[in-house]
Formats: C-alpha cells, sequence, structure tokens
C-alpha cells in the first residue's frame, strides 16, 4: 500500500471518527425539569421547548423534558388568561439537569433555572 | 436492443405478470375499503420516504447475479444495534441517526464481509443461504441484545433496559430520534406533508447507483452477473465483487433501516429487522424487477404498489369478510405469495429457455426461437 | 490416525460439538440439580414427537429436491385431518385412524400439485418451496376461519367463528401413542395416590415410529424408491434408463407431504393441542436442522441421519434449559437453539458445493 493511500484511509478515519464524536456532543440530550407547582392562582400551562410540540403541565405537577446539547435553549409557556412568555435560557456547562418552575416565570423578567444534581439520581 | 420492437400488450403484461396482478389486487381493494384518495395518497407519500430507501438495498446483488439478498437483515440488524445505542446515550435528533449510522456502518461492512463469504461457499443457492444467514443472525443478535447487552456493555437508560433489569426491552421507544431526517425540511402542501430532505437522500442515492454501475466495479458486477467463469477469465476478481456488492448491499440497507424507524419512531428490537427483509423483497419483485434483472424504476413502482395494498388490503377485508384477523393474513398471504410467484415465473422462464436453447443446439426445434430465447435469458 | 481424521472430516466438526454438547449436558444434570430420569423421559417423548417430520424430509432428499422447506404443506394436511375427524366427532384410536386417512387423502392432492410445481423450477426449490410453504400457511389461516367448523371446542368461544388458537386433543385422542404400554421405571406412588416421577418409555409411540422408519426404508429399496434415488444421484442416467425424472421427483414430494402430515398428527396426540393459524410456519426449519445435524447432506439422508440427528437435536433442546438454566439463571436455549439449527443449516448448504466441485 502506497503512503498516498495510506494517508488517506488515514484521514478518511479521522473524519469519520470526528462526525461521530460532533453527533455525539451536540445531539446529547439534557433534561429539564419543569414544574408547575401551586402558588396562589395558578393553573395548567403547556410549555413549548425549542421546536418540540406543546407539553401540558397539569396543576401541581412536573415533567422531565429533553433538549439538544448544552448552551441555549428557547422556551414558550402558554396559560390561560395570561400572555404567552416566551424566553431563552442557557443549559449551565456544568449542571447535569436542570430544573425550571412555572411559577417564577414572569414576563419582563429573566429566567430562573437551577441546576439539579440529586434529580439525576432519581432518574 | 432491437430498434424496430414495437410495443405489444400482450407480451407487456406477460412479462410483468407480478405487477399487473399486484396491481389489479390493488385496484380491487380500494373501494372496499373505502378509504378516500387523499388519505391513501397522504400515506403513500409518507410511506414511500420510509422505506424505498430499505428497497435500494437488493440492487447491486441482483445486478451481481446473487439473487435477491434476502441477508439485507444483517445490514437492518447493524442499523438498529447503532439506535440502541444512539437511545441508550440519549443522543437525539438528526446527531442521534448519525451517531447510529457511524456505529453501525462499520457493523455493517464486517456482517456484509462474513455473509459475502458464505454466500460465495454456497453457489447457486444463495437466496435460501441468505436467508437461513438472516435467521442465523437473529439468533446473533438476540445473544448481543439480551445477554452482552446489561453485562458486558452496561445500559445507561432505563427506557432502554428490560424490566428484568439486563438486555434490552423487547419494544423501544425511539422518542428522542424519532422523525430526527423527516422533520428538518418538512414541506405541508394541502393534505400532504413532505419530507424534502429524506426525498433528498433518495434521490442521492438514486444518482449513486446511476453512477456506480459506470464504474469499473459497477461493470464487473453486471459481468459476473451474466456470466461467472467468463468473468474469471476476463481477469475480473469474481468473489472479491460479488462480496462487494453484498457489502454495498448491507450498507445501504442499514442506513434504510435507521431511515425506516426514525419515521416509525419506536422498533420491535427483536422483530424489525425481519419485516425490513420481507417487505424489500416483496417490494423489489412487485415493481416487475426478476432475480436477475432490476432497475431504480422497479424500486418506485414497487414500493407504491406494495405500500397501496398494505393500506387498503387489511380495511377492505375486513369489510368483505367482516372479520379484521382476515384482512391481516389476507396482506401476509399476498406478501408471501407474490415473492413465490415472482420466484417461480422466474424460474419457469429460464427453464423453459433452457429448453428451447439445449432444443436448438441439437438442431431439432426452429432455430430463430431458440436464440430468441437465448436473448431473452441473456438479457 | 489417518482414519481418525478421515472420521472426523466425514462425521463433520459441527456434529461432534453438538453431540459433546449433549453428553456434556447429561454429565452435568446431576450436579445442577436436574433429574435425570425426568431429562430422559422429556428426550424420548420430544424424539418420538418430532421424528416423523424429519423423516418426512428424506424422500425429497433422495430424490435431489433438496431440503423440503415446504413441509408446512403436509403440515396442513395433517391439521385439517385431525380437525376434520374432530369436527366429525370421532375419538380415541378410531379419530385418530380417520385424521390419519384424511391427511393421506389431502397429502396426496398438496404433494401433487407441489410436486408439479417443483418440476418447473427445478435448481430454486428450496426458496421457492419456502415461500410456496409460508403463503399456503397464511392462505389457511384465513381458511380456519372461514371453513364452517362448527363443534363448540373447536371453535371460537363468543363469535363461534373460526378455530381457535389452540384446540385441545384432551377429549379425543390425547396420548393416545404416547400411552399406549407405556413402561414406567421407578416411579413412587404420590398422596393422591397417583404414579409420579421415574422414567417413562412412550412404547406405543415408539412402535409408531419405528414402524414408519421402517416402512420408509422399504420404500427406499422398492423399485420406486431405487429409482427415486437413482435420479437424485444422477439424472441424466436415470432418463438414458428410462426413469421419468419428473414421476419420481412428484413421487417423492407426495410422499414427503403425506409423511409431514402424519408426522404433524404424531406431535399433536403427544403435545396435546392442535395448533392452527400462524403455528406451522416455522415447523420446517426445526426439522431440517434435525436431519442436517444427523449428518445428512443436501443431496444425501438415510434413516441413520434421521434417528441420530432427531436425537441429537431434541436431546439438546430438552436438556439445555433446564441445565442451563440452573446454572446461569437465564433463559439462554431460546438463542442456542436458534443459532445452532440455522448455523447447521447454513454449514450444510456451503459444505455440498465444496464436496461436488
Amino acid at each position: 500500500m502506497s503512503k498516498k493511500t495510506l494517508m488517506a484511509r488515514g484521514l478518511f478515519v479521522a473524519a469519520y471518527l470526528l462526525l461521530a464524536i460532533w453527533a455525539y456532543t451536540t445531539g446529547k440530550g439534557y433534561v429539564v425539569f419543569i414544574n408547575n407547582y401551586a402558588t396562589g392562582e395558578s393553573v395548567e400551562v403547556f410549555v413549548t421547548l425549542d421546536k418540540a410540540s406543546p407539553v401540558r403541565i397539569r396543576r401541581g405537577g412536573f415533567v422531565p423534558l429533553m433538549v439538544k446539547g448544552k448552551g441555549t435553549h428557547q422556551i414558550m409557556v402558554r396559560r390561560e388568561g395570561a400572555a404567552d412568555f416566551e424566553g431563552a435560557f442557557v443549559y449551565p456547562r456544568s449542571a447535569e439537569a436542570l430544573s425550571i418552575a412555572v411559577a417564577m416565570i414572569m414576563p419582563g423578567q429573566e429566567l430562573v433555572v437551577v441546576p439539579v444534581s440529586a434529580a439525576l439520581e432519581e432518574r | 436492443m432491437n430498434p424496430l420492437k414495437k410495443f405489444e400488450p400482450l407480451k407487456f403484461i406477460s412479462d410483468n405478470i407480478v405487477t399487473v396482478i399486484f396491481l389489479a389486487l390493488t385496484i380491487i381493494a380500494i373501494p372496499f375499503s373505502r378509504l378516500s384518495g387523499i388519505y391513501i395518497l397522504s400515506n403513500l407519500i409518507d410511506r414511500f420516504a420510509r422505506s424505498a430507501f430499505l428497497v435500494f438495498a437488493l440492487i447491486l446483488p441482483i445486478m451481481a447475479g446473487m439473487g435477491i439478498n434476502f441477508a439485507m437483515v444483517l445490514g437492518a440488524t447493524a442499523g438498529q444495534i447503532g439506535l440502541i445505542f444512539a437511545i441508550d446515550y440519549n443522543v437525539m435528533g438528526i446527531q442521534g441517526l448519525l451517531l447510529a449510522t457511524c456505529i453501525g456502518v462499520p457493523l455493517s461492512i464486517f456482517l456484509g464481509w462474513f455473509c459475502g463469504q458464505v454466500l460465495n461457499r454456497a453457489r447457486g443457492r444463495e437466496m435460501v443461504t441468505g436467508f437461513i444467514l438472516g435467521y442465523f443472525m437473529d439468533g446473533v443478535y438476540q445473544f448481543f441484545g439480551l445477554y452482552v447487552m446489561g453485562w458486558l456493555i452496561p445500559i445507561r437508560t432505563r427506557e432502554v433496559m428490560q424490566v428484568t433489569g439486563s438486555g434490552v426491552r423487547n419494544t423501544l421507544a425511539l422518542g428522542p430520534v424519532r422523525g430526527g431526517l423527516d422533520n428538518i425540511l418538512n414541506l405541508q402542501v394541502g393534505p400532504f406533508h413532505l419530507p424534502l430532505l429524506t426525498f433528498g437522500v433518495i434521490a442521492f442515492l438514486c444518482l449513486f447507483i446511476i453512477w456506480f454501475r459506470k464504474t469499473k466495479l459497477g461493470h464487473d458486477m453486471r459481468a459476473i452477473g451474466q456470466d461467472q467463469g467468463v468473468s474469471h477469465s476476463a481477469g475480473i476478481a469474481v468473489d472479491r465483487t460479488r462480496i462487494m456488492a453484498i457489502v454495498i448491499s448491507t450498507i445501504l440497507a442499514c442506513i434504510g433501516q435507521i431511515i425506516y424507524l426514525q419515521n416509525m419512531g419506536n422498533m420491535g428490537t427483536y422483530t424489525s429487522q425481519r419485516q425490513a427483509g420481507y417487505f424489500a423483497a416483496a417490494a423489489i419483485l412487485v415493481g416487475g424487477a426478476t432475480v436477475s434483472k432490476a432497475t431504480i424504476m422497479n424500486v418506485f413502482v414497487g414500493v407504491f404498489l406494495v405500500h397501496s395494498l398494505y393500506i387498503t388490503m387489511p380495511i377492505a377485508g375486513k369489510e368483505i369478510f367482516k372479520s379484521a384477523m382476515v384482512g391481516q393474513y389476507m396482506s401476509d398471504f399476498i406478501n408471501y405469495a407474490i415473492i413465490a410467484l415472482a420466484l417461480v415465473l422466474h424460474a419457469w422462464r429460464n427453464k423453459r429457455n433452457a429448453d428451447l436453447a439445449r432444443a436448438g443446439l441439437r438442431g431439432h426445434a426452429d432455430k430463430d426461437s431458440a436464440l430468441a430465447a437465448q436473448a431473452g435469458a441473456v438479457q | 490416525m489417518n482414519r481418525i481424521k478421515a472420521f472426523i472430516t466425514d462425521f463433520g466438526w459441527p456434529r461432534i460439538i453438538i453431540a459433546i454438547f449433549l453428553l456434556a449436558l447429561f454429565i452435568s444434570a446431576p450436579f445442577v440439580g436436574v433429574k435425570l430420569d425426568a431429562s430422559f423421559t422429556d428426550v424420548f417423548n420430544r424424539f418420538g414427537q418430532n421424528v416423523i417430520m424429519v423423516l418426512a424430509l428424506v424422500p425429497m432428499v433422495q430424490a435431489g429436491c433438496g431440503l423440503n422447506f415446504g413441509l408446512p404443506l403436509g403440515i396442513l394436511s395433517g391439521l385439517l385431518g385431525s380437525t376434520m375427524a374432530m369436527q366429525f366427532g370421532l375419538t380415541g384410536p378410531m379419530g385418530f385412524l380417520v385424521a390419519i386417512l384424511i391427511t393421506i387423502f389431502f397429502g396426496s392432492i398438496f404433494g401433487l400439485g407441489y410436486g408439479k410445481l417443483l418440476n418447473k423450477v427445478k435448481g430454486e426449490e428450496m426458496t421457492i418451496a419456502m415461500y410456496v410453504g409460508f403463503s399456503a400457511v397464511m392462505l389457511f389461516s384465513i381458511l380456519w376461519l372461514l371453513l364452517p367448523y362448527t363443534k363448540p371446542d373447536l371453535v371460537m368461544g363468543y363469535a363461534g367463528e373460526g378455530l381457535r388458537r389452540s384446540i385441545s386433543l384432551e377429549k379425543y385422542w390425547d396420548k393416545i401413542l404416547n400411552n399406549f404400554l407405556a413402561l414406567r421405571i421407578g416411579s413412587v406412588r404420590n398422596l393422591a395416590g397417583n404414579l409420579s416421577g421415574g422414567f417413562i418409555f412412550p412404547t406405543g409411540l415408539m412402535m409408531f415410529v419405528a414402524a414408519c422408519v421402517v416402512f420408509m426404508w422399504f420404500f427406499l429399496r422398492t423399485k420406486t424408491g431405487t429409482a427415486m434415488t437413482a435420479v437424485g444421484s444422477n439424472p441424466d442416467f436415470a432418463r438414458a434408463s428410462g426413469v421419468s425424472v419428473e414421476k419420481m421427483r412428484t413421487t417423492s414430494v407426495v410422499v414427503s407431504t403425506i409423511i409431514g402430515g402424519i408426522g404433524i398428527l404424531v406431535y399433536q396426540q403427544s403435545f396435546g393441542f392442535v395448533q392452527v393459524y400462524d403455528a406451522p410456519l416455522y415447523m420446517a426449519f426445526p426439522a431440517v436442522s434435525a436431519l442436517l445435524i444427523g449428518g445428512a447432506s443436501v443431496t444425501k439422508a438415510s434413516m441413520l441421519n434421521v434417528v441420530i440427528g432427531t436425537l441429537l437435536f431434541q436431546g439438546m433442546l430438552t436438556m439445555t434449559p433446564s441445565v442451563i438454566n440452573s446454572v446461569l439463571k437465564t433463559d439462554m436455549s431460546e438463542v442456542i437453539r436458534i443459532i445452532v439449527s440455522n448455523g447447521m443449516i447454513i454449514y450444510a448448504l456451503t459444505r455440498k458445493t465444496k464436496v461436488t466441485k
């Protein structure tokens, strides 16, 4: 086998591995717990993360949702009798799981995200 | 070949009898099913995008004279193994599908190479050997999925593991990668969803196959499909080329199965691969391919016809016989029977042509007809 | 040394490995708490239960039609036989006998059509046989739903239409051969006064099996049988000496189909249930593997191959679950069965070409 073909093959294998690593790192799903624990006049809400379809969270309930990769993600919260909330949050590099309380989401204010470590054990 | 060849309806029908029978069955089934044209069409588009890629996997081995590659389930299995890992590592969307492909393709190359070695030792009975090889692989795959996974290779995600705590579940929800390819470029035209990227991938594959036929390897394959002995004396590495045909077929089956499953959204871990094999063989034969000749057109026609029947027959059977089970069995029966019919017709034509050719050589029969038969056999 | 080598090549490595594996299973059985007498009873029962379906493959192999993956056709005639005899309300030996007669009737018809078909497609028999078998099973699945069966213990409960998935033979001829003159060795009477445990030799079953094997042995040595073998080993020579190749091949298929039908009747009476719908779909495969494990090739099979092969294969199927499960605490027998049986078929399909060419 000539040096050239050997190099071509090496490059091919390297590109292949890079593709796999890229797919793994950018595509990995991370969990976001979104709770709708009752505070006052809390009602059921519909939450949309990135381009996923809306998920219903009943009053007092919580759902684990997945986002693709760490970094910035869009969130939209729709509830009856209130304006839709649209915002973004950053998934911290250090976090293994994230918790967002719908009750803490107020229009015009920054979103509060809480990194969870204990939640991971539960899953 | 003959420029003076006129279109003869009767000859056309007898040459494409399998397709014609299937078309007739579908036309009968549609009114009984009472499904609307729009429903059938939108379903057809969805199913075409889902499964056309799989059927293309069968073209190359047919070209190389190895018959229907029933061992394509090996590739489908490799794709499923890739998907299991993608789900277990929780990689979402198109990245998940790419990761599954990255894991599945090297596996397919190995399995295809192994399969090619076996088939080279089973000359003349490639089809039955490939079929059994698929079953054999089922056993190896079950061993891997039920015992190796969770023992040598740890399972991270609870949704992947069986309730007993070891091995991969019998049905796996592919939520994270569902629609990973279909939803990227999705066009909505009236009631129809058009997954443009999936169509793009299929179109690219068509171009690949057209290009491949013109390469040295493609020419070699066709030469081997005509006559192995002559090809060998012409200096073609027959065994190696046959293995290449199977390896490429296996890789295509792997990718095809991944595309199929991302559309379905869940997979029968230990059963889906087998259905892929049954479906692809039926589709390409219904499309008018024979054991020795297949074109891209055959794939398109076959996929559309088979799916029209899959959509309408269970409901039509239920309406006619007042029993849902009859409709289901009817679909299965037609699926198997059409493969049997296509194989029988092909073998029968081959035998008739061989007999005619032999008679012609002996000088008993009309020489022209014998030559025509030979030409038919070569074609 | 050379003789041992020749013997091993002749006998084949897979067969030796399976035989050693089976021996190891039997030796280790007592140490892991598996009762040997019960195991032997099981092995003999399952041997008798399956051996006739393996025997059914022999004529077609001898006539050069390859391995009969279309065995489900014979099985379907057997299913017709037993369900019709039950529908007529026949029980006991009379019922079993009538079931056999009906099976022979349908088996001849199916075999004739199937044989004629296979004659038209020489060279591709095995793949086509497989798909003909599959489609026949599915066609009959529709028929089981539509045929006018009326007996309450045959048809599905509430609708009264279509056969049940599995029909109990308890009131008909359950274990009629197994229990005939059965010998009990080392049984003990339990508190209820019934015999239990110990080794049970199914004399009637074994006698029936022996009769079938001897019948086949004689059949292959009659004028028809030798002509059939001649067709299989050298068709041109056979044609030159005035034997009709087509006719002999058809005969072999008919005999194979009938014996296959009787095989499933024997299987049913031992198993206790008639299984319809897609149950026969894959029944050809274990039979084929058993024959090949016994040392047959795609073109040659003997009575000895049938008996040894079925004993080894069924022995393995019986012993693996009980022994392996008590060692590993998981049920690996299904996986082992799939790998061994299909691996054996592949071995035979790939080996033959090397020998001839």
